[in-house]
């Protein structure tokens, strides 16, 4: 029998569509992985199941009911629970309070259940959260958030759990020590969705998986039927067919940028610990990691856009007292991975805010030089930024940050959810920038394949920290195929 | 939470000390802490909305002003008994304020405090306009009053006081108050564990409106008199906030020791005159800004 | 027929009048993200001053009104000084109580305004001399010169201010500043800059303002809440950080407010503005023109 079942879900935020007639069924005591890169759909479904959105068109069916109009609330006593990646527990109370409400019932009522803290107690020791109960959250790493707000989840005891990237920001034994967890769980008479970026990660943890780009469905199966699908490798692994790019022959070996970084905190949770990255002028570095693994939080240190605890120099001068325009103008420029375009103004309005302090013909003769290198944004100078597409508007953040004539280009997943044909301009002008323009450039990438393309050197950063640091060809060979899958 | 057995016991020596007030202090002083308690009353339930379901109330003096006025309204004008015009006054302070105020508790962001704020305004405006009955800028004297005895008067609002801060306590302790804390802290996640996280703010907004129309409605009997710069205007939420923030926001009885701090301020800066309200707004503001967590944090240590 | 065009012209002068007092609102949500509650105080403080330096020095108009916008400039950037910096920068508030403490903090400073001006000038309200004097007769009716210049010069000033911030290049950053802060910083704009910039234009916006209404209305310390009030109902109702929607919003509240005081009575002129904000508070939060 069905647990749930997806028929034609399709849901448009505006015009963009962000599922497309997605179908796809969880058994009874099923496993499910569903697997897809960043930005393809995944959360959109996993809102659409929970009731977070509502789809414009097609039906949910929970054990054979139609819930696809309930608000949340009546979805969850239904017996759906999820386990968000991005929870906001309570930070006052205790780990045994959080867990505590979540085992209350929706009904106002001034005094606790006689027997909620044995119960409270008991779902702890079940995901090994006997030593924290009287801890705060604030205080706690992120591991062990994560075990308690699966405990919060368990608490609704429910015939299908949602697990949204439960492995994304957890180091090496802490992935361990959850997926441990995971597995002891599953055989308690209800089903999982298991949502992952990652297909490594849950391979061997699920039944069956459903493969997602661009919010389609693309393949469902078996864990071997899918990952040897051969569009299912395409999108998880970047194009194959393209070889490496031939390298620059005249790197020169000075050192153009040193970073030292002991180490960065959100809250008590390190991002990062004890990274060490130089780059020698004209250098094309990447920096390769899975989602999570703290390449943002890497390339912000860089350009002062988060706070850090460590050293980084450009061609000597110390930047980590520099407010980010300060570094800015000596000749940093970033591509953020959120774009931050400034969407109501026009595409030439974005390319003229960088140049705010050049006079009007330096202005028009550099915006003649980019226009030349996307011809596309010129013949959409008067659009607003925001309604550009998807590709258009990253080839204008590119632009945007070339315009100031930096040194050094630094580029957060250039390529996220972009389309394939895209990749390829893209990748078109990351070579003629680096080969022409003589940039050096740091380049953060989730598809390995995009990044070992252009790379001089390859960096794997792992759980927050930067292992290997060398060449194309070793890279692949050394850790390569371990990455994927 | 941490030191909840500190707040327990700030809690039981402010209402003891100030149970001997009428034996030890001047009458005078007595009539100022009698109106410190009532004033308390409408500092707790702002507390318990903006501390616990985290919703920002820019207008507790429309729930107040609401159950002053009609309470005064009644009695001036029909032969009910003092009781069913307090009980009136006190349901129509909810009532009104479920009809206008309510709704807004459904959106996010500041819509709540923003709407809040225009009731006050909007009640401000009545009053004015329909001058004939409510008595306008001035205010209207009415002749109910319970009793002439300071003492007695005074234990009433202390009792009240106590009893509002016990009731109110035990609501934020209870699986209610860990709700609204829940929804407030993530509303997404708080009903993706099955609560219905409207139904509880509408409550929390109800018993919060109870206590400030309850107030509003005994101080008026208490002074014999309403007018909108007592119980309506701007100046009074201020007063209202800060003290809650200065006392310690989220504490229940943090609020009573901010409400004290500030009356007893007020009466002390009195020879400043109109200024004395410029200076308490300034040590506001200077609260604020460098104890966010509010005197209590002094005692019972950072929350 | 008579009474249409009363109510046409007069609304016009009105209306021209509240969109210049409350852009400079709107502005600094859209940039900055501040509610400023203590938008009415800043707008009493320069039209005190005004009148003030007019009525004591016996100096020309145009002085007064300049002695007046430098009050509210210099206003407006302790403000940003002493309580929006700070609190932006505080470690000891959290992030998601922020805004509360923006609102909370902004409405005490509205307050310690108010009593200031209470205690030096008193709350009695005060009206600046007319700029120009003599009555002009349209379609049987008596305006004042100086309301139809107060009116034009409101409409100046818009125009002004619209091709300020899509003209020039500060203007586009305030612009922008609206809509990525994080992009401003990597196109090399020190966010700092933004701020005094945007600071000393809302200043400058406000005090304006403020003397027209001065000229208008007049003011007195008291009025303080109420024009915050005002100003909240026409941004809100334009939708929040909607320059071009304020303007639209003002136009509409400036004929409600002028329909309700010949049809129905002056009394109840302050009222429809704040039904209609409740009303749209609860059916369309986000304002009848949404975000830009």
């Amino acid at each position: 029998m069905n647990v749930l079942e997806l028929i034609n879900v399709e849901k448009r935020f505006g015009g963009i569509v962000a599922t497309n007639n997605v179908s796809f069924n969880v058994e009874e005591n099923e496993t499910l992985g569903l697997i897809g890169p960043n930005g393809a759909g995944k959360s959109t479904i996993m809102h659409l199941i929970i009731g977070i959105h509502r789809p414009n068109e097609g039906k949910i069916k929970f054990l054979g009911e139609e819930i696809q109009n309930l608000p949340i609330h009546k979805r969850i006593k239904k017996g759906i629970a999820v386990m968000f990646q991005h929870s906001r527990p309570l930070k006052r109370q205790s780990v045994l309070e959080n867990i505590k409400v979540a085992l209350l019932k929706d009904k106002i009522s001034i005094k606790f259940p006689k027997d909620i803290n044995k119960k409270a107690e008991e779902l702890a020791k079940k995901v090994a959260l006997q030593d924290f109960l009287n801890r705060h959250s604030e205080e706690l790493p992120f591991g062990v958030i994560r075990r308690m707000e699966l405990a919060k989840a368990l608490a609704l005891n429910p015939k299908l759990l949602l697990l949204d990237e439960p492995f994304a920001g957890l180091n090496h034994s802490e992935v361990k020590e959850f997926s441990e967890i995971v597995n002891s769980i599953e055989k308690q008479g209800f089903s999982i969705i298991l949502i992952d970026h990652n297909v490594k990660a849950v391979y061997n943890m699920v039944d069956r998986m459903v493969a997602i780009h661009s919010g389609k469905v693309i393949s469902i199966g078996t864990p071997s039927e899918v990952i040897s699908n051969p569009e299912v490798k395409r999108v998880f692994l970047g194009e194959e067919s393209s070889n490496f790019l031939e390298k620059k022959d005249n790197i020169s070996d000075e050192e153009i940028l040193s970073v030292k970084i002991k180490s960065l905190k959100y809250n008590k949770a390190e991002a990062l610990r004890n990274i060490e990255l130089k780059v020698n002028r004209g250098q094309f570095v990447s920096i390769v990691g899975l989602n999570g693994a703290g390449k943002t939080s890497l390339l912000k240190s860089i350009l002062s856009l988060v706070k850090y605890e460590g050293e980084i120099y450009l061609e000597g001068k110390a930047l980590h007292n520099l407010k980010t325009s300060e570094i800015v103008n000596l000749g940093m420029a970033f591509v953020p991975e959120t774009r931050e375009l400034f969407k109501y103004l026009s595409v030439e309005e974005n390319l003229e805010i960088p140049m705010h302090d050049l006079d009007n013909k330096t202005l028009k003769e550099r915006l003649d030089e980019v226009y030349s290198i996307f011809p596309k944004l010129k013949e959409r100078r008067k659009q607003m930024a925001g309604t550009l597409s998807g590709g258009e508007q990253q080839m204008l953040v590119i632009a945007r940050a070339l315009v100031r004539k930096p040194k050094i280009m630094v580029m957060d997943e250039p390529t996220l959810g972009l389309a394939p044909i895209i990749l390829e301009e893209i990748s078109k002008i990351l070579d003629y920038m680096h080969k022409e323009l003589d940039l050096t450039i740091i380049l953060a990438e989730q598809n390995l394949h995009f990044a070992l393309k252009h790379s001089d050197v390859v960096h794997l950063l792992e759980h927050g920290n930067l292992i290997c640091g060398c060449s194309r060809k070793e890279f692949s060979e050394k850790i390569g195929e371990k990455y994927l899958a | 939470m941490l030191g909840k057995s500190k707040l327990i016991i700030v809690f039981i020596a402010i209402f003891l000390i100030t149970g001997v007030a009428p034996w030890v202090v001047s009458p005078y002083i007595v009539g100022v802490i009698t109106m410190a308690f009532y004033f308390s009353v409408f500092v707790m339930s702002w507390d318990l909305l903006f501390g616990y379901s985290g919703e920002v109330n820019f207008g507790p003096t429309f729930q107040i002003g609401t159950g002053a006025y009609v309470t005064a309204l009644l009695n001036l004008n029909t032969s009910l008994p003092i009781g069913i015009c307090i009980i009136g006054g006190t349901v129509a302070s909810i009532i009104a304020g479920l009809v206008l105020v309510a709704p807004a508790l459904r959106l996010r962001g500041p819509y709540f405090g923003l709407i809040t704020l225009v009731s006050v305004f909007l009640l401000g405006e009545m009053i004015t306009i329909f001058a004939q009955y409510t008595g306008g800028e001035i205010g209207i004297s009415i002749p109910a009053i319970i009793t002439t005895n300071q003492i007695t008067n005074f234990y009433l609002a202390w009792g009240f006081s106590a009893i509002s801060a016990i009731a109110m306590t035990i609501i934020a302790n209870s699986p209610l108050g860990l709700i609204l804390q829940a929804s407030a802290q993530d509303p997404q996640e708080a009903e993706s564990l099955k609560f219905n996280i409207t139904k509880y703010k509408i409550l929390a907004f109800s018993v919060s409106a109870l206590f400030s129309g309850l107030s509003g409605a005994l101080l008026v009997i208490y002074l014999g008199t309403v007018s909108v710069s007592l119980v309506v205007s701007i100046a009074v939420v201020l007063q209202i906030i800060i003290s809650a923030i200065i006392g310690g926001r989220r504490t229940i009885i943090g609020p009573v020791l901010g409400a004290f701090f500030i009356i007893l301020l007020r009466q002390w800066l009195q020879p400043l005159e109109q200024l004395s309200y410029a200076v308490v707004s300034i040590l506001g503001l200077i609260v604020l800004m460098l104890l966010p967590d509010g005197l209590i944090s002094i005692f019972v240590g950072k929350r | 027929m008579n009474l249409f065009w009363q109510i046409l012209i007069d609304g016009f002068i009105i209306s021209s009048i509240y969109a210049v007092g409350v852009v400079g609102f709107s502005l600094v949500f859209g940039t900055a993200g501040v509610l400023n509650l203590s938008h009415g105080a800043l707008l009493v403080v320069s039209a005190i001053f005004f009148w003030f330096f007019v009525s004591n020095f016996h100096i020309p108009l145009v002085l007064g009104m300049a002695g007046g916008i430098i009050i509210s400039v210099i206003v407006s950037y302790l403000l940003f000084i002493i309580v929006i910096n700070p609190i932006d920068k505080s470690k000891k508030i959290p992030q998601d109580e922020k805004e509360v403490f923006v609102l909370t903090a902004t409405l005490l400073w509205s307050m310690i305004i108010e009593e200031i001006l209470i205690y030096f000038f008193s709350s009695n309200p005060v009206v600046a001399p007319p700029f120009v004097k003599g009555v002009l007769k349209i379609f049987n009716m008596n305006i004042t010169c100086n309301e139809i210049l107060l009116s034009l010069s409101s409409i100046v000033i818009l125009i002004l201010l619209w091709l300020f911030i899509n003209k020039t290049r500060t203007g586009k950053i305030l612009l922008a500043a609206s809509m990525s802060h994080d992009g401003l910083a990597i196109s090399g704009i020190d966010l700092k800059k933004v701020y005094i910039t945007l600071w000393g234009v809302y200043g400058i916006l406000t005090g304006v303002s403020g003397a027209l209404l001065a000229s208008f209305l007049g003011a007195s310390p008291s009025s303080a809440g109420p024009l915050t009030g005002l100003a909240f109902s026409v941004v809100v109702l334009g939708g929040l950080g909607n320059i071009t929607g304020s303007i639209i919003a003002a136009f509409l509240i400036g004929y409600i407010q002028t329909m309700t005081a010949y049809l129905i009575s002056p009394a109840y002129t302050p009222i429809p503005a704040y039904v209609i904000l409740i009303l749209i508070l609860m059916f369309k939060p986000k304002g009848l023109f949404g975000r830009f």
